[in-house]
């Protein structure tokens, strides 16, 4: 069963190795954002992803996309070859998500106590279990006062606080965080971080937290920096700069010379 | 035919870097049982702050409220809640969808959370996927949903508690011409399972399909 958990083995929470991914689109070679990726996450691991091509790691650890080549393993479960079921319970408890935009996985209608509710209803977890996580989670995350609120009556430092919580919701050991800092400012991404890194740390959960610049660097135990994605190429490639505050994707991209090889990187999924 | 949704003098000024905006001005509309209702609105006109206190997500600082006879006004705390999930139902522009869950598990648990068991819920939330032409997605992440799949998705979970009122913001933006018409085909199924529709829409065409056309410029609403 795939849901043994690893701290128990010894062995790694994350194992990748030669990995390539990037963005299903039809034409996996065309768009692939990351390759030669190794990265290795003992449990309890608090580690930030810098470079190009960070969001389809994560989606690829996820779950939700297979790899292009190469080799991730979750807790024991090598998500290459996993059956539709074994992923379902990979994508149900062993990890969780907070995407780029929080609030793309609140519900609206829903109250901020609710919210952490769902996922445990659909794994199964008795009510008086569910009641005690959410008073737990909520408070860890600081939003006990912000209970019964839905929401859209949340300020965005607090929609990213709600959205952690929900993606902690059934304790999975491993937690993954695309760009935190993407739609905040400075201190109200810093105060969210420092609140995420102690309860990661309280409860041993191992975390991959992508992007979010030298923001992120105090609060994890190192950056991992994934190279860029240049096939053999014509041209040289520009040097990303990985550390630089997140960029809003320009309207008009730049024109490349013709044959350079594809951007590295594609923010802002449609 | 009864009215579902009263909404009457309704303003709404909102804070913005210029000063105070003036986003809705004294709107007043009924919407009736089993009637569609289109608000039509270029984007800024307040559209979407209307259609957000018709539904109780925000207050108005001006007018009032009722839906299904009650005065959202008098309605707070947990009472208010309960009453807005059990009688009015959305579909969002960019409907929220746990990307880690599957449809039919994006919908059932919004009946699970009220309390229903789990293999009624997942009758139902297949039965309003079916409804909307998402069988066949029905075990599929909500990641995996494309624009048009993912509002179909949301309507089959304001459905399946076959709301009283149920309001769309946008519901045919960005759809491809057949999407569009499949989408406001299901606003019409809706309405004629006696839900009181509002939507609004920046499209005259879509606002050809229902009842009757409200038109909103600038904040103030006007019958056509």
């Amino acid at each position: 069963m795939s849901s043994v958990d690893p701290r128990l083995e010894g062995g790694p929470l994350v194992a990748v190795r030669g990995l390539a991914c990037g963005h299903r689109l039809g034409r996996p070679d065309e768009l692939i954002t990351a390759r030669d990726v190794d990265l290795e996450l003992a449990a309890g691991d608090l580690v930030g992803l810098v470079g190009a091509g960070k969001t389809s790691l994560l989606r690829v650890l996820a779950g939700l996309d297979v790899p292009a080549a190469g080799q991730a393993v979750v807790g024991g479960l090598d998500l290459a070859s996993a059956t539709a079921r074994e992923r379902d319970q990979h994508r149900l408890r062993t990890v969780g998500l907070v995407a780029e935009r929080p609030e793309s996985g609140l519900w609206t209608t829903l109250t901020a106590a609710e919210n952490v509710q769902a996922p445990m209803l659909v794994a199964g977890v008795g009510r008086a279990q569910r009641l005690e996580r959410v008073a737990e989670l909520l408070e860890a995350v600081r939003l006990t006062v912000r209970a019964q609120h839905r929401p859209e009556a949340l300020a965005g430092g607090d929609r990213l606080r709600l959205a952690i919580a929900v993606a902690l919701a059934n304790r999975p050991p491993l937690l993954l965080v695309d760009d935190p800092a993407a739609e905040l400012d400075r201190d109200t991404a810093r105060t969210v971080l420092f609140d995420l890194e102690s309860l990661l740390r309280r409860s041993g959960t191992t975390a991959l937290i992508a992007g979010g610049g030298p923001d992120v660097e105090p609060y994890v135990d190192r950056l991992h920096r994934l190279g860029t994605a240049a096939p053999p190429a014509p041209l040289p490639l520009p040097e990303p700069v990985p550390d630089a505050p997140p960029v809003r994707p320009p309207t008009a991209l730049p024109a490349l010379p013709a044959g350079s090889p594809p951007v590295p990187e594609i923010r802002g999924r449609a | 035919m009864p009215d579902v949704l009263i909404a009457g003098g309704l303003s709404r000024w909102f804070e913005g870097g210029n000063g105070r905006v003036h986003a809705v001005r004294g709107a007043s509309l009924r919407v009736g049982e089993a009637e569609v209702v289109a608000v039509l609105g270029r984007s800024g006109a307040g559209t979407t702050a209307l259609l957000s206190m018709c539904g109780g997500l925000d207050a108005p600082d001006q007018g009032r409220v009722w839906v299904t006879g009650r005065d959202l006004a008098e309605l707070a705390g947990v009472d208010r809640e309960e009453f807005l999930r059990h009688t009015v139902g959305w579909v969002l522009q960019r409907p929220a969808l746990l990307p880690l869950l599957t449809v039919e598990e994006n919908v059932s648990v919004v009946l699970r959370i009220d309390g229903e068991p789990e293999r009624e819920a997942r009758a139902a939330a297949r039965t309003a996927l079916d409804a909307v032409g998402l069988r066949e997605r029905a075990d599929q992440r909500g990641d995996e949903l494309s624009a048009a799949e993912r509002r179909r998705a949301a309507l089959a979970r304001a459905l399946v508690r076959a709301p009283a009122l149920l309001l769309a913001d946008q519901p045919t933006a960005h759809l491809d011409q057949r999407s569009s018409r499949a989408m406001l085909a299901l606003l019409r199924d809706a309405a004629d399972s006696g839900t009181a529709v509002l939507f609004a829409t920046q499209d005259e065409s879509a606002a050809a399909a229902a009842d009757r056309v409200l038109v909103m410029e600038s904040g103030a609403l006007s019958e056509r």
